[in-house]
């Protein structure tokens, strides 16, 4: 009997293929996955990963046997298919494993609208259904077989993506994008043809499962190094990121120095704040504190969230926030269905540098104002009794749980929170300056390692 | 006191317009999507949101365990 609690996450499904994840599992969830969302189509996309075919040919053949019809929209980045979902307002499957090494595989599910489903609401009753389908116990369902068609939503998708800029305003801009041989190679032209003024180049553009480059995470630095150079070596104004799936960018400015997730959050914000003002923005809690001071000063509502991309929706559909922002380099968009997309966040990006006429190394400057550590994981054995430590250590400041612990101790502030998939504890602290930073961190973690 | 076959053919939930599993002992219509209990009194469901009843966590876990263990099948397809 396939483990199905071992390639079922908290956000996704996600496996080694074919240990883990093979065609007659991705048939089963394809079976479980029509059972439980309950409408008449789904759509169904892939990455650049070989074993993608095999694995949508199966679920769909799931799918089908359960008289829901499949719209297959073939070869997309994550982002194309939540737009897909949201267009089509159909259930939609995303079989991609992100930046995990090539033998992985996996799928994202969402309902409707680009609705994603995680383990409290929906994963568990799928995994249930699909141990059914393995089983053999599933009901044979009484209507006919689903029928099957093909779409090509790329052209529709790279127009709503280029909505997002406004195209009176451009300017002649250079720009090298870093697609690590993941699906921005495919995505990333098909917008930027839209808009002949800017001069593209684009680096490790072939679609290849096996990343024969560099891994396609581009948090890592050492992901970024490869395009920093080229950025200066080049003389382009900007230089893009983007991961496996396409759905987070990191952008590098022209003097060849990568931003941070916070302070793009933070030029995002306002972009979006001068467009609509008195917007509500969100902003995950491991962001610097100057994106809450950006947001103030910019006239916006600032509200602090839980990390992860389910909180993030689920408080933007609640606060009707138009932007929100991860310091990991998702942005989500009300006018893309609350969904994330490193496209539109670059088109966003992109639009500011035409309005201001100024070099992404100047925009940066007022949105950084802080020293941060970046996330440092350690491996703990008790990870709750090491943030109870912490918590009492620090008693004397303004603490929360909203995520893990955050204590604010006024001129520096840390969170600590436990990792969902493995036993390690991710720090997180900001200082006002390197030093102070510095010095804290090896306060926190002297603390941290001797428990 | 079984729901009309027919009626039970294109019922859907009135909030996501998804299909809903049927419970015919217990008397309620119910969406795993998003936890909800639709009940049926004197045969006739009660398809209003301000009705609808939402369940905890652990009872979501039961009742997706007797939809595969009972084989319940999803209304409308």
């Amino acid at each position: 009997m396939p483990n199905l609690d071992a390639i079922v996450k908290a956000y996704d499904i996600r496996g080694i293929v074919p240990d883990q994840l093979d065609a007659n599992i991705a048939r089963a969830l394809g079976v479980a996955f029509a059972q439980f969302a309950g409408g008449q189509t789904i759509a169904i996309a892939h990455d650049m990963r070989p074993s993608g075919p095999e694995l949508v040919d199966a679920f769909q053949r799931g799918v089908l046997s359960q008289g829901v019809d499949v719209v297959n929209l073939g070869l997309a980045s994550s982002d194309l298919l939540y737009y897909a979902s949201g267009k089509l307002d159909v259930a939609a499957a995303m079989f991609t494993a992100s930046h995990n090494p090539a033998q992985y595989n996996g799928i994202k599910l969402c309902l409707s609208g680009a609705r994603s489903i995680g383990i409290d609401n929906g994963l568990r009753e799928i995994k249930t259904f699909a141990r059914a389908a393995l089983n053999g116990t599933s009901p044979a369902p009484k209507g006919k077989v689903g029928a099957l068609s093909h779409r090509n939503l790329l052209t529709e998708f790279a127009e709503h993506v280029v909505g997002f800029i406004d195209q009176k305003n451009l300017r002649p801009l250079r720009i090298v994008a870093d697609t690590a041989n993941g699906m921005g190679g495919l995505v990333v032209p098909a917008i930027f043809e839209h808009l002949p003024i800017f001069e593209l180049e684009v680096m490790y553009g072939d679609l290849d499962g096996t990343f024969p480059n560099h891994p396609a995470d581009p948090l890592q630095p050492a992901n970024q190094r490869d395009l920093q150079a080229r950025v200066v070596a080049g003389g382009f104004d900007v230089g893009l990121a983007f991961d496996g799936d396409a759905d987070r960018v990191f952008l590098v400015d022209e003097l060849g120095r990568g931003l941070s997730g916070s302070t793009t959050t933070a030029l995002l914000a306002t972009a979006f704040l001068l467009k609509k003002p008195g917007s509500t923005i969100l902003y995950n809690l491991i962001c610097s504190k100057a994106v809450p001071e950006v947001i103030a000063e910019m006239g916006g509502i600032g509200i602090r969230t839980q990390n992860g991309h389910s909180y993030m929706k689920q408080v933007m559909a609640e606060t009707g926030a138009v932007f929100a922002g991860e310091h990991s380099g998702h942005y989500y968009f009300a006018d893309n269905y609350r969904a994330d997309s490193g496209l539109i966040a670059t088109m966003t990006v992109l639009g500011e540098m035409c309005r201001t006429g100024k070099p992404l190394s100047e925009l940066r400057i007022p949105l950084e104002r802080y020293a941060s550590s970046g996330e440092i994981n350690t491996t703990v054995a008790d990870i709750s009794k090491v943030i109870e430590r912490l918590a009492s250590d620090y008693s004397k400041y303004p603490q929360d749980r909203l995520d893990g612990l955050t204590v604010d101790c006024g001129s520096w502030w840390f969170n600590v929170r436990p990792s969902n998939t493995e036993p390690l504890l991710r720090l997180n602290l900001e200082a006002a300056t390197r030093d102070e930073c510095d010095n804290h961190v090896v306060e926190l973690l002297s603390v941290i390692t001797s428990i | 006191m079984a729901l009309d076959a027919q009626l039970l053919g294109i019922l859907a939930c009135p909030e996501d317009k998804g299909s809903l599993y049927y419970f015919p002992i217990d008397e309620f219509l119910y969406n795993p999507r998003l936890g909800r209990k639709y009940l049926i009194r004197d045969d006739i469901p009660i398809m209003l949101l301000e009705e609808a009843l939402t369940v905890d966590d652990s009872e979501r876990l039961r009742l997706q365990e007797r939809i595969t263990a009972e084989g319940i099948l999803p209304t409308f397809r």
